[in-house]
């Protein structure tokens, strides 16, 4: 079919211009960043790494480190339950983040594409929600979510469904949905304007093409947009799923963990070891961020490796 | 009605189904755009009523814009000093963000070096990593630099995290560039670091404007490392503001209203502003893959 | 091109607004602060005392210093206009000292001091603390020992040892008291013919026909707001103090008391009976405890058992979460009950209150600021700009809230005893406290013997 010799057409062999240059040069361009970076970041980091070794405690006004090996991390993997609710948590949120989200979005990205009026209206306003922060996502949604003059239950009571209005965040049954689609609200435009311009750096001959060959409407999407946008949707997938595993702001903004730990992630809880627990063991929490960080580059590899195409498409 | 057809007595299945389609479609785009703006306009509209109306409706219009919500802003914060922190912080650090990420990504995309790689990848690697975490020895850190309660340690905190992510979309960017651009470039005689900046650096402006907003918006509304690393009133950004409305039990739904209004004017403006510029960027830049 | 940055990485602008029990402010969000408007209208009318700088004898201390001072409460302008109006007059009175004020509210002021201390510099002279983490600086040693350089006539004592159990030592100045009584709407009892004791305590039975007769009508007849967690463990702990008596009660704190003892249990099970009745407003789970306030002032229900801030809310303007200007108020004891040996104890504890940080500098000066600060024109002017009690001593017949008044007077009939397990239990089983307990009292699916056996896991763990 003319699909596959498009297809094969768009596939590269060409190379990049790859340069050899001599060391000076290449310090020179790297070093403000890599300065800054090693400093701020990795030493802090490293640091943290270090910590989560030790169990820290203050005595008499100094900082007292114990050298406890893995005990923290026994602890993290045997003797925690809250630990096991967050991460259960997380790893919820993310996959059904990524099972909303990217579909909209892309479904989305293609209905802008092929708009043929107000097309920047409607962009604009869908990617408002991007911009807020979680500070103020956590609060409009309280609001939204409130029991009593909530504007989800008006809502529901003004059309009718009186009965469906419910204490959203107030229920372990419903606490970490309602808050799975406050992020989907949040970043469901990103995800979508990521899309949207992959599928417009698509030159117009390809479509052409395609359209000539009799291809319309749903299987010109399925069979060549989507294909070659992979990569952009493997990317946003894998980004949605690690924002999500890290999930801090948004949480102790709305519930703070509750109800009954319903919507506590690993996020929150780190917080919650290392400022709130009255002995100040800033090692546990260390561990916990250890443990955590590990099991997202897990996951991302992952991810990777089951999403991406090597296959690129230069045209 | 016609009992020969297909659809029995089901008239509206008669609809030539370009018509249904359309009706979809713009269901969807107008219930989709309600979804996404609704609540936003409603906490603008909540920023001008009072609280005992919110109460009693939470859903009407007000008869009377009341703008003692914002003036209660002004008077209770020190707003628009805080707006000056903000702009001076994070414009700052969006000049630093930019120059340093092209700089290291291009030599990511374009030189060919040992570990290169690898050290792309340590940059990425903190992008799983909490923030919350490192802020004790971040703290610890700043202090003996003489960092602390500045504007200067904020501003190298801002440019430090947000390397990574600048770092990957321009990295793309330029790998995404043909070679024969800078061969030519090279051939006129320039060196690399003038190929870089007369020649890449132009050419990557999408990028660059992708970069830009998406850093914006991020710092503008960071609220953590600003609160634990200034303590001076005078310096602080425009999320700390926000505090003076989040008390422990006060009700007032109103001011806060107003308040985060406010904070997030810039951002939206700024980005209908411009939202070309970013959208070409996200075309031309990162998104190949 | 994610969330990678945690964007705002925030610890609380919002904090959850956690509730009434924790040791925090009273409440204020209004304008004018200290509008006494309910029944006494003379405080309203009198101007608020100065607080000139005449009063004070010759300064013992000089500067010159710069004191670094990190408040809560950025949101009440009553108590900023207190702590502002005390930092100038003293200024005033000292020159060569100068003090900085920063404001925080509750969860980004613990953060900032946590690291602040925990990084060793950059923590600031003077600081608000309360329950949350006051126990852990102290045993840090991060807090200044106050002890003989506090004016001890301004400042009982006992204002300490009901919050904190370090005998014969001063840590901080109490500014704020809270005392917790059962507040009623005294419109609605006098319709339905009921009263008070002289007591002002009735027992678990007459409480409970009363609370029958309010739902009978169609009333909540106790208000809650448990969203925060707190307010379901101070719900709880109240019971179990009632049942278990002062000595058990404390001991749960040291681990002498364990999670199964009897009356543990017993004081348990009766904090749940009432859930199980129907006697709270069946939105409690997802009310903050503010929002729970909003229902007793809007004569939704009959009663509503919580601290003395309840009052500086109330003051407030009725479009700021205020009371009605003509709502009747009355105050009792939570009921006793049957056997119980803590019936006398009332529930009394420290809000917040100002440290000094034991490396800072300027010790004897702050201590001296904190000595004009408890001066009894000050306790005055607090009570009036925040209508909160304090323990400070004001002297006597000064013009405060009547329901302030009938506080107090409960205060010299009963026992004191700090009635919070919430904050003052730690690690594992203080979290285990607020999940099962505070959250799990206001949930269909936990029982009794799930939090018994929660509770003691979690201390085992905490071992």
């Amino acid at each position: 079919m003319a699909r596959e010799a498009l297809r094969k057409k768009a596939v590269s062999t060409g190379e990049k211009g790859i340069m050899k240059v001599r060391g000076g040069v290449i310090a020179l361009f790297l070093a403000p960043a890599t300065l800054f970076y090693t400093v701020l970041v990795i030493y802090p980091l490293v640091y943290n790494f270090y910590l989560s070794f030790l169990r820290i405690r203050a005595v008499e006004g100094t900082i007292v480190e114990q050298w406890v090996g893995l005990r923290h991390f026994e602890r993290i993997f045997f003797d925690d339950p809250v630990f096991i609710q967050a991460a259960g948590n997380s790893l919820t949120w993310a996959v059904a983040s990524a099972l909303i989200e990217i579909p909209v979005g892309v479904l989305l990205a293609i209905v802008l594409s092929r708009l043929k009026f107000l097309v920047r209206f409607f962009r604009t306003a869908w990617f408002m929600p991007v911009l807020l922060s979680y500070v103020l996502l956590g609060q409009l949604w309280s609001w939204i979510y409130r029991g009593d003059i909530g504007l989800l239950n008006a809502l529901l009571r003004a059309i009718g469904l009186g009965s469906l209005a419910q204490p959203w965040l107030g229920q372990t049954s419903t606490a970490l949905g309602a808050l799975i689609v406050v992020t989907a609200w949040h970043w469901v435009g990103f995800t979508m304007v990521l899309c949207l311009a992959a599928v417009s750096s698509i030159p117009s001959e390809l479509d052409d093409a395609a359209r000539i060959d009799g291809a319309t409407g749903w299987r010109l999407t399925w069979d060549i947009t989507l294909p070659l946008i992979r990569n952009t949707i493997a990317t946003a997938t894998i980004l949605v799923f690690i924002g999500r595993m890290k999930i801090f702001d948004l949480v102790w903004v709305a519930t703070r963990g509750g109800p009954l730990g319903a919507t506590e992630t690993v996020g929150t809880y780190i917080v919650q070891r290392a400022f709130f627990f009255g002995t100040l063991d800033q090692g546990y929490a260390a561990a916990l961020s250890t443990v955590w960080f590990v099991a997202i580059m897990v996951v991302s590899v992952v991810l990777n490796r089951m999403l991406w195409s090597p296959e690129r498409y230069e045209y | 009605m016609n009992t020969n057809s297909v659809f029995g007595d089901r008239p509206w299945m008669q609809l030539p189904w370009w018509v249904v389609r359309t009706l979809l479609v713009a269901a969807l785009l107008i219930g989709y755009t309600l979804f996404t703006l609704g609540p936003l306009l409603w906490v603008v509209v909540l920023s001008f009523r009072n609280n005992t109306a919110i109460y009693q409706n939470p859903f009407a219009l007000p008869s009377v814009l009341q703008w003692s919500n914002y003036l209660e802003v002004f008077h209770r914060t020190n707003l628009p000093m805080y707006f000056v922190n903000s702009m001076i912080v994070v414009i700052i650090a969006l000049i630093g963000i930019v120059i340093f990420a092209s700089m290291a990504a291009y030599a990511f995309a374009r030189f060919s070096f040992r570990f290169s790689n690898t050290i792309f990848w340590a940059f990425m690697a903190t992008l799983m990593v909490p923030h919350q975490v490192v802020l004790v020895p971040l703290f610890k850190t700043l202090g003996p630099l003489g960092l602390l309660n500045t504007r200067q340690g904020l501003i190298a905190v801002y440019i430090a995290f947000s390397l990574p992510i600048s770092l990957y979309i321009l990295r793309a960017f330029f790998q995404q560039i043909p070679g024969e651009l800078a061969e030519a470039a090279k051939i006129d005689g320039a060196d690399d670091w003038k190929t870089f900046w007369r020649v890449m650096f132009p050419v990557a402006r999408p990028a660059v404007a992708t970069v830009g907003v998406f850093n914006f918006i991020l710092l503008w509304n960071e609220f953590l490392f600003a609160l634990v690393f200034i303590r001076d009133d005078m310096l602080r950004t425009l999320p700390l503001g926000q505090m003076h409305f989040m008390g422990e039990y006060a009700e007032d739904i109103a001011g806060m209203a107003a308040a985060v209004t406010l904070a997030t004017l810039p951002v939206i403006l700024l980005y209908v502003v411009l939202a070309e510029q970013f959208q070409r960027g996200m075309a031309a830049g990162a998104v190949k893959g | 091109m994610s969330t990678p940055k945690n964007p705002t990485g925030d610890l609380g602008g919002l904090t959850r607004r956690e509730s009434l029990r924790l040791l925090g402010t009273g409440a204020m969000a209004t304008l004018g602060g200290g509008v006494l408007a309910l029944h006494d209208p003379a405080p309203a009318a009198t101007p608020v005392p100065q607080q000139t700088a005449a009063a004070t004898a010759a300064p013992k201390v000089v500067g010159p210093a710069s004191i670094t001072f990190w408040s809560m409460w950025a949101s009440e302008p009553g108590k900023r206009k207190f702590v502002d109006d005390t930092i100038a007059a003293y200024q005033t009175a000292h020159p060569g000292i100068k003090i900085t004020v920063t404001w925080y509210e509750k969860a980004p002021l613990n953060q900032a001091l946590t690291t602040a201390f925990m990084a060793g510099s950059g923590a600031p002279d003077m600081f608000y603390e309360d329950v949350i983490t006051y126990n852990q600086f102290i045993d840090s040693g991060w807090m200044a020992d106050l002890k003989g350089k506090l004016d001890e006539n301004q400042f009982p004592l006992e204002g300490f040892e009901v919050s904190m159990r370090r005998p014969g030592k001063v840590y901080g100045v109490p500014l704020e008291g809270i005392i917790s009584t059962v507040w009623y709407n005294a419109k609605i009892f006098r319709d339905m013919g009921i009263t008070v004791p002289d007591s002002r305590q009735m027992t678990q039975k007459e409480f409970e026909t009363v609370m029958d007769q309010v739902k009978a009508k169609g009333l909540i007849p106790l208000a809650g707001g448990a969203a925060d967690t707190a307010w379901g463990g101070f719900h709880g702990s109240s019971f179990i103090m009632r049942v278990a008596g002062k000595d058990k009660f404390s001991g749960l704190l040291d681990k002498r008391t364990t999670w199964s003892d009897p009356d543990v249990v017993q004081g348990l099970r009766l904090a749940k009976s009432w859930f199980e009745k129907g006697y709270f407003n069946d939105t409690i789970q997802t009310l903050k405890a503010t929002e729970a306030y909003q229902l007793f002032f809007q004569r939704k229900t009959a009663m509503i058992y919580v601290g003395s801030f309840l009052l500086s809310n109330a003051t407030n303007p009725p479009d700021k979460g205020g009371a009605p200007t003509d709502f009747e108020f009355g105050v009792m004891m939570f009921p006793s009950v049957d056997g119980g040996k803590g019936n006398r104890l009332i529930g009394n504890r420290t809000g917040g209150m100002y440290s000094v940080y034991s490396k800072s500098k300027y010790i004897d000066i702050c201590a001296d600021f904190l000595n004009f600060m408890g001066r009894p024109e000050g306790a005055v002017a607090w009570m009036q700009y925040t209508n909160v009690p304090t323990w400070l001593k004001a002297p006597a017949g000064a013009k405060v809230h009547p329901m302030l008044t009938e506080q107090l007077k409960l205060l010299e009939t009963y026992e004191r005893q700090n009635p919070e397990l919430t904050n003052r239990l730690f690690n594992n089983e203080g979290a285990a406290f607020n999940k099962w307990v505070g959250s799990g009292m206001f949930d269909k699916s936990v029982t009794v013997e799930q939090m018994v056996k929660e509770l003691t896991d979690a201390r085992r763990r905490d071992a």
